[in-house]
Formats: C-alpha cells, sequence, structure tokens
C-alpha cells in the first residue's frame, strides 16, 4: 500500500533545532555508571555474596585500623590492644574514688562460678584480709580481698579462660610480667569517667588508676588488682606468685537462690 | 546537516560501537517523526525529542551494548519519554478541564507539508493510542513491523494487519477532505 501520504506528511527537523540540541547536549556529564555495575551485580548471585563479603571484610579492617585494635597474645593469655580512642587522663582531671569492700558489687545475678579455694600465702604490708563480696562482675568472681588502714583495697579475682574474657589495655600501658615463672599481663591504669558528676561522662583511660595483673591457671585466669599508687608492681607480683590452688577445679556454674 | 564526530564521540568510550554523531545525524528524524506522529505537535515533538537525546545522552555509560541495538535502546527511551508526557498532560488537562485533545495549533501562513500533518495529525488523535503508537513506531521510528511487534509484545501478523488498516483509513480520509 502507498504510504508516501504520510512521509509527505512529516515535518522536516528544524536545523536550528538539531544544532542546538546537539551543542547543548555535548557539554552534559554522563550519569554515573554505578547502575549499570550493580545490575550487573544483581545477575550473579555469587558476585553478589562475594561483594558482600569483601564489603564486610573491608568495614571490619576499617573498623581495627579506626580504633586500632589488635590482638597481643602473652604466653596463653591475649591482650586486645586499643588505640587511638583511648587518651590517658592526666593531672587535673577529676579521679574516681577507690572502691572499699562495702562499695564491690554484691551478686547481681543467678549463677556464679564455684571455685577451689585459692590460698595467698604473702600479701603487701599492712593489708589484711577483707570479707570479700559474693559479687559477679561480668563473669568475674571475686576470690579475695584485702584492705589497708587507708581503706585502700587490692582484689583477687578469677574468670574461666574458655569464656573469652581478655584484658584490654592501650599501648605503652602494659608489659610481659611474670607469675610464677610464666607469662602475665601486667597493665598500668583503667578507664576512669571524666566526671565523677555526670554517670554518661566519658571515660578515658587513666594510668594512675592502679595495676591489674592477670595469669592464667588451670583454665582460669587470675586477676589482682588495685585502684590507685599504693602496691609496687613487683609486689603484686610477689602477691601472685604465692597464690596457691588448694583443691583442684574447674570452673562449673552453679545456681545461687 | 553534519555534526562535528569529535565533540561526542570523546564521551563514548565505553560504546566503542556507537558512533553517536552518525547515530545522532540517523536518529533524530526518526525520533522527532515519532513524537510528531504521536503528539500531533512540532514544538511539542521538538520538546519530546530534547528530552530523549538529552536523556539518553546522560544515560549513555549504561547502554549495554550486549542487550540490543543502540536504536531500541534510544527508542526504549523516547517510548518512555512519551508516556510521561502523556501522564502529564493527562493530569493538566483534568486539571484545566480541558477537552480531552490537544488541537494542531493554527499557523498563518502554513506551507502544504504543515497543512498536510495538521489533517493528518487530526486523523491520528482519533486513533486508538495502541494502534496511534504502532503508527508512530512504523512512520516516525520507521521500525520494522518485526521490531514493532517486538517491543509490543504482538504477533508481527497482527503488527501488519492494524498498520495495513490504520494507513488505508487515514489515505481515504485525507482524499475525503477535511
Amino acid at each position: 500500500m502507498n504510504d508516501n501520504f504520510v512521509y509527505r506528511a512529516l515535518p522536516e527537523v528544524p536545523t536550528d533545532f538539531a544544532r542546538s540540541l546537539y551543542a547543548r547536549i555535548a557539554q552534559e556529564p554522563p550519569a554515573p555508571a554505578w547502575p549499570r555495575l550493580l545490575r550487573r551485580f544483581s545477575r550473579h548471585p555469587q558476585r553478589q555474596l562475594l561483594a558482600i563479603a569483601l564489603g564486610l571484610a573491608l568495614v571490619a579492617a576499617c573498623t581495627q585500623v579506626l580504633l586500632r585494635i589488635r590482638y597481643v597474645a602473652i604466653g596463653d593469655l591475649l591482650l586486645v590492644e586499643i588505640g587511638r580512642l583511648t587518651e590517658s587522663v592526666r593531672a587535673g582531671r577529676p579521679t574516681p574514688p577507690v572502691p572499699t569492700p562495702g562499695q564491690l558489687p554484691h551478686v547481681g545475678g543467678r549463677e556464679v562460678w564455684e571455685f577451689g579455694y585459692v590460698s595467698v600465702g604473702w600479701v603487701p604490708e599492712g593489708f589484711s584480709p577483707a570479707e570479700p563480696p559474693s559479687e559477679m562482675k561480668a563473669y568475674e568472681v571475686t576470690m579475695g580481698l584485702w584492705v589497708n588502714g587507708a581503706q585502700q583495697t587490692i582484689r583477687l579475682f578469677a574468670v574461666p579462660q574458655a569464656g573469652g574474657m581478655h584484658p584490654y589495655a592501650p599501648p605503652e600501658t602494659y608489659e610481659e610480667a611474670r607469675v610464677k615463672d610464666r607469662p602475665a599481663i601486667l597493665i598500668r591504669g583503667r578507664y576512669a569517667p571524666t566526671s565523677l558528676e555526670d554517670p554518661q561522662a566519658e571515660r578515658l583511660w587513666d594510668d594512675s588508676q592502679g595495676l591489674q595483673l592477670y595469669w592464667s591457671e588451670g583454665g582460669t585466669v587470675f586477676g589482682l588488682e588495685t585502684f590507685g599508687a599504693y602496691v609496687a608492681a613487683s609486689d603484686l607480683t610477689r602477691m601472685a606468685d604465692s597464690t596457691e590452688t588448694v583443691q583442684e577445679f574447674t570452673p562449673v556454674p552453679r545456681s545461687v537462690p | 546537516m553534519s555534526f562535528p564526530s569529535k565533540t561526542l564521540t570523546a564521551g563514548m568510550a565505553l560504546i566503542t560501537a556507537v558512533d553517536w554523531s552518525a547515530a545522532y545525524q540517523e536518529l533524530l528524524p526518526r525520533v522527532f517523526h515519532y513524537f510528531c506522529l504521536r503528539t500531533g505537535d512540532a514544538a511539542e515533538a521538538e520538546d519530546l525529542t530534547s528530552a530523549t537525546f538529552e536523556r539518553a545522552w546522560k544515560s549513555r555509560m549504561r547502554y549495554r551494548q550486549d542487550r540490543g541495538g543502540f536504536e531500541s535502546w534510544l527508542f526504549g527511551i523516547a517510548r518512555h519519554v512519551a508516556i510521561s508526557h502523556f501522564r502529564r498532560r493527562r493530569r493538566a488537562e483534568s486539571a484545566a478541564d480541558l477537552p480531552e485533545h490537544s488541537t494542531w495549533r493554527p499557523i498563518e501562513e502554513a506551507a502544504d507539508r504543515r497543512q498536510q500533518f495538521q489533517r493528518l495529525a487530526a486523523l491520528l488523535d482519533r486513533l486508538p493510542a495502541r494502534e496511534r503508537e504502532i503508527f508512530a513506531l512504523k512512520y516516525g521510528a520507521r521500525f520494522t513491523n518485526r521490531a514493532i511487534a517486538s517491543s509490543l509484545n504482538l504477533s508481527e501478523s497482527n503488527i501488519g494487519t492494524i498498520v495495513h488498516r490504520v494507513l488505508g483509513q487515514l489515505r481515504d480520509q485525507l482524499q475525503e477532505g477535511p
């Protein structure tokens, strides 16, 4: 069928329109190619999974870099070394009060870990045993507490090694020590709030907030800690050396009424 | 009419098989005529042609050579532009309580060609939307019946029948005069 009449009726493209449109679009930048890439991924589930895995790995790596977290093996203990976000609290900043036996938290949970008895053969001069509260603090169990006349305390606690609890500290605040001729971790300081009035205040690392000494024995990580500069590191190590497990024990959960 | 090829081909590094300047030269009249037949208005057709080429140029990095020809890709954009345009126009007409079909603007000192197109456009206004789309693809975009069938999910013979019938009607009506 003759269709020339249609073509004859169609208007010609205005020349100025064609030229101006050409000039205009030549200056337009292209849209990014991301949608094309995403479409390509959407057709291949394996690629999607790979991309997600790579993304997660990247996020994890970035987190590690930003927080500068790394695990440091000392003997059979692992220390979590934390970095940039932990500046030390220096002089002039408020420091928390040293806890007394009565201020230590008491049992809040329904279970405690049943450990054997640990005897301590030597304590620094001026310290005498105090009644340790039956308390649970993030899986820790206080095994013993010693207090001096100034109400300064030394606490011995234990935590099952298999529980995955690791001591943590910024670089240069910890060192390898020896307890019973085995590697141990000595940490100087702890996190402390920057304001005593505000419970939500930022907590920063404070080197002056005592010592923490960790060592492992029989599947349990033991810790000795002080809350100020009233016990020397050598004395704390000596105290740890003098501990003795009186009976074999395995951490077993036990119900508490 | 020719266009400096360097201007546009410089940005087409990823679409190596497409010579944009040549494509522009070949496809501009077809896109323009497609819109002329769809809208019945040369000015509107210019606007929609601009929108089509601008959109195509901006998203040229997304053109996938392995998924069909550049021509199909460009007319896919053109059809989307047309659909959006008619949707907007329906909304505007509805809001302003305008007549259902826009009318061809009277042009003083109109050339024969324009008068013919005016009459053709008035007749096209009476066609159902689907037939008008097929007619525009056939005589504006210059698609083959097979290509139209493929893009509209109809059979090729169906397209041939519709085109034949519409063309016959239009010719008869044009011969009858206004």
